[in-house]
């Protein structure tokens, strides 16, 4: 058996309107009011002639007194909440079929008491939380929000086919073309159209019109989408007495990793990420995301993890906030990776990557990821674990360069528009072939960041080749050949 | 018979020319593995030794330890990039630190440390015991390690070779 929770101008009951007001609701802030089409309609104003779908200027020429208000969508978050947290106290299998309606699969429960006596203890619930609810009960999921649609307040459908003739076309059909074809075919129950062949409707109709027929003839057995809530893995302490070495730190960072372990265990889960905080007494804050390179849920393993990422960091401040947030995944679903699985010993990789991070510094170990610029240096170092992303098309080619970080200032001497003479590092270096000079520039929409180079390659006598570059009138050397 | 097998090759790498380059490819890399053999360490010494460093590069599950933070990434194929590490150092000792992580973590099999750029002064002070480690780690966990250097350092390697000085290069007129 099956309940279905309606709430009728849902979006009006999230904005408190009362039921005997005049009120229309706009889709969204319009460039002119005028245009804004109206969501939805109160009944009283529906009485009037104001129908869903109408411009506000149109609304408001039949109804003059109609108070026009816009959409509120945390509102309705909030009336959604309030709804799921109504129908989870009679069954925790349930689906958000969408906002406003819920159908509940009541067949686990034991039942007692007459349908339409449950029905009325549903609305009787729902009415104490301030909804304003239709409740259908019937054999069919489909059939039950059909039910609820014609509920006043409650409705038992138990003999599908005799019950749907004579309901009205419109609570099925929710696209105004249809509708209005429909009207034209001379369609108002869901009687008259269920009695069309149905090989004529899917050559007229579509997959929609189906869809509808089926519908209309109490629905499919389907299975509900069931709503399960979110479990967040993720504990967090204030500490008392601020802690100010990593010793006691990882003692805190262990006991949490233990709790949280128990609880992935018991969801079938693995970490894929750690999501530590830390706060310190002078209100500075530490944030690290650790992707756990093999997800586990060895608290050995994600312990060391860890305990590599905070070797390095330093504060000046001990620690009184601590939070520790792990992302969990599915133990199959993570070895997609080609590259994780040619590693012997991939969380073992991510310590070690950590530790080489806190010996050089932040951005000095990784994966070189080119950018779409011709300017020096212009490619950014990631993580050597995470995914890549397809690189920039750039054609590698001539003898390789090393690169001189920082460029080594240099003069030169010219001759006959030729550099004869190279001045570098408090050295003198006669230069005995020089070829150039190469333009390259980028940027130029730019005033800030426009640049432009004159490269020139040039061979000592000692046959090195290296690369000058002249920028804003300062001549340097890039790197060398070789 | 010399001549018409030069013959029918010329043929080939006109009619066929993608063929004949992946050919050459496979035969400069045979040439260059046997340099790179697991559990050893290698020196490779001259200041021109960027190419046989790219062909090296080019291997999977491969680091580079960059002593003078001098690599051009623009330089290397985008398949190279993808599965290189690049260890970006300021100091010879910093490298040699890297290289000691690396190697007792295992799982790279190849671990490449260029020290070219770094000044002779500061390689000389490096103890003779750093490479001894090195190279017993290199052993325990099967990696290839190459020493990239202007000159020989490495008094333990198991091989040492010296790049040719190919400059004066040929500059694009």
């Amino acid at each position: 058996m099956f309940a279905a929770w309606w709430l009728p101008r849902f979006v009006l009951q999230a904005l408190r309107v009362l039921a005997r007001d005049r009120v229309a609701v706009l889709e969204a802030q319009a460039l002119k009011a005028e245009d804004a089409r109206l969501l939805c309609v109160s009944e009283t104003a529906e009485r009037e002639g104001v129908q869903v779908g109408m411009t506000s200027s149109q609304a408001q020429a039949r109804c003059p007194r109609l108070r026009l208000l816009y959409r509120d969508e945390k509102a309705e978050q909030e009336l959604q909440q309030r709804l799921l947290m109504a129908v989870e106290s009679w069954t925790p299998d349930y689906e958000a079929t969408q906002p406003g309606l819920c159908v509940l699969d009541l067949s686990r429960r034991r039942m007692n008491e007459p349908w339409s006596d449950l029905g009325m203890l549903m609305h009787r619930d729902a009415t104490a939380l301030a909804m304003e609810t239709r409740i259908g009960l019937a054999d069919k999921a489909d059939l039950a929000v059909l039910a609820a649609h014609v509920a006043d307040p409650v409705r038992v459908i138990r003999d599908g086919k005799e019950a749907l003739r004579e309901l009205p076309m419109n609570i099925l059909c929710r696209n105004p073309e249809l509708m209005r074809l429909l009207h034209l075919w001379g369609v108002r129950t869901l009687g008259q159209f269920t009695a069309l062949p149905r090989a004529e409707i899917a050559r007229r109709l579509g997959a929609e019109g189906l869809a509808l027929h089926d519908l209309a003839r109490g629905g499919k057995e389907r299975l509900l989408r069931l709503v399960r809530p979110i479990q967040l893995f993720r504990e967090e302490s204030e500490i008392e007495s601020p802690i100010e070495c990593l010793e006691p730190l990882m003692h805190l960072l262990r006991g949490m990793l233990g709790r949280l372990c128990a609880r992935l265990a018991e969801a079938w889960r693995v970490a894929g990420r750690l999501l530590l905080e830390l706060r310190f007494d002078d209100r500075s804050t530490h944030e690290r995301d650790l992707r756990v390179a093999e997800p586990s849920r060895d608290e050995a393993v994600l312990g060391r993890l860890l305990e590599t990422a905070l070797e390095g960091v330093k504060a000046t401040a001990p620690v009184v906030f601590v939070s520790l947030e792990i992302v969990p995944v599915r133990a199959a679903a993570s070895q997609g990776g080609l590259f994780d699985q040619g590693l012997r010993d991939p969380n073992r990789f991510a310590e070690t990557l950590s530790a080489l991070e806190a010996l050089l510094g932040k951005g000095r170990v990784g994966r070189a990821e080119l950018l779409p610029s011709r300017r020096v240096d212009a490619f950014r170092v990631v993580n050597f674990l995470e995914a890549s992303t397809p690189s920039i098309e750039h054609s590698p080619g001539g003898p390789p360069l090393q690169r001189f970080r920082p460029p080594r200032p240099a003069r030169l001497v010219w001759q006959d528009w030729q550099p004869v003479t190279l001045h570098v590092d408090r050295e003198t270096k006669p230069l005995i072939a020089a070829s150039g000079p190469w333009f390259l520039s980028g940027e130029w929409w730019d005033t800030q960041q426009a640049w432009q180079h004159e490269i020139w390659d040039a061979t000592t006598d000692d046959g090195a080749l290296y690369r000058l570059v002249r920028e804003h009138e300062v001549w340097r050397v890039e790197g060398r050949y070789g | 018979m010399k001549a018409t097998l030069f013959n029918l090759q010329n043929l080939l790498r006109d009619r066929f020319p993608e063929a004949m380059a992946a050919s050459q490819e496979a035969r400069r890399l045979s040439m260059v593995r046997p340099m790179l053999q697991a559990g050893k360490l290698v020196e490779i010494t001259g200041a021109d030794s960027g190419m046989l460093m790219h062909r090296f590069m080019a291997e999977r599950s491969c680091a580079l330890i960059d002593a003078a933070d001098a690599l051009e990434p623009c330089g290397l194929e985008a398949g190279t990039l993808r599965h290189l590490l690049w260890v970006r150092c300021q100091k010879a000792s910093e490298a040699i630190r890297a290289a000691d992580l690396l190697l007792r973590d295992g799982n790279l099999s190849t671990v490449l440390i260029d020290l070219r750029l770094r000044p002779l002064r500061e390689l000389f002070a490096l103890p003779s015991s750093v490479w001894h480690r090195l190279r017993l780690l290199a052993e325990r966990g099967g990696a290839a390690v190459a020493v990239f250097s202007p000159c020989q350092v490495v008094a333990c390697a198991a091989g040492r070779w010296t790049a040719p000085q190919t400059s004066p290069l040929t500059l694009a007129a």
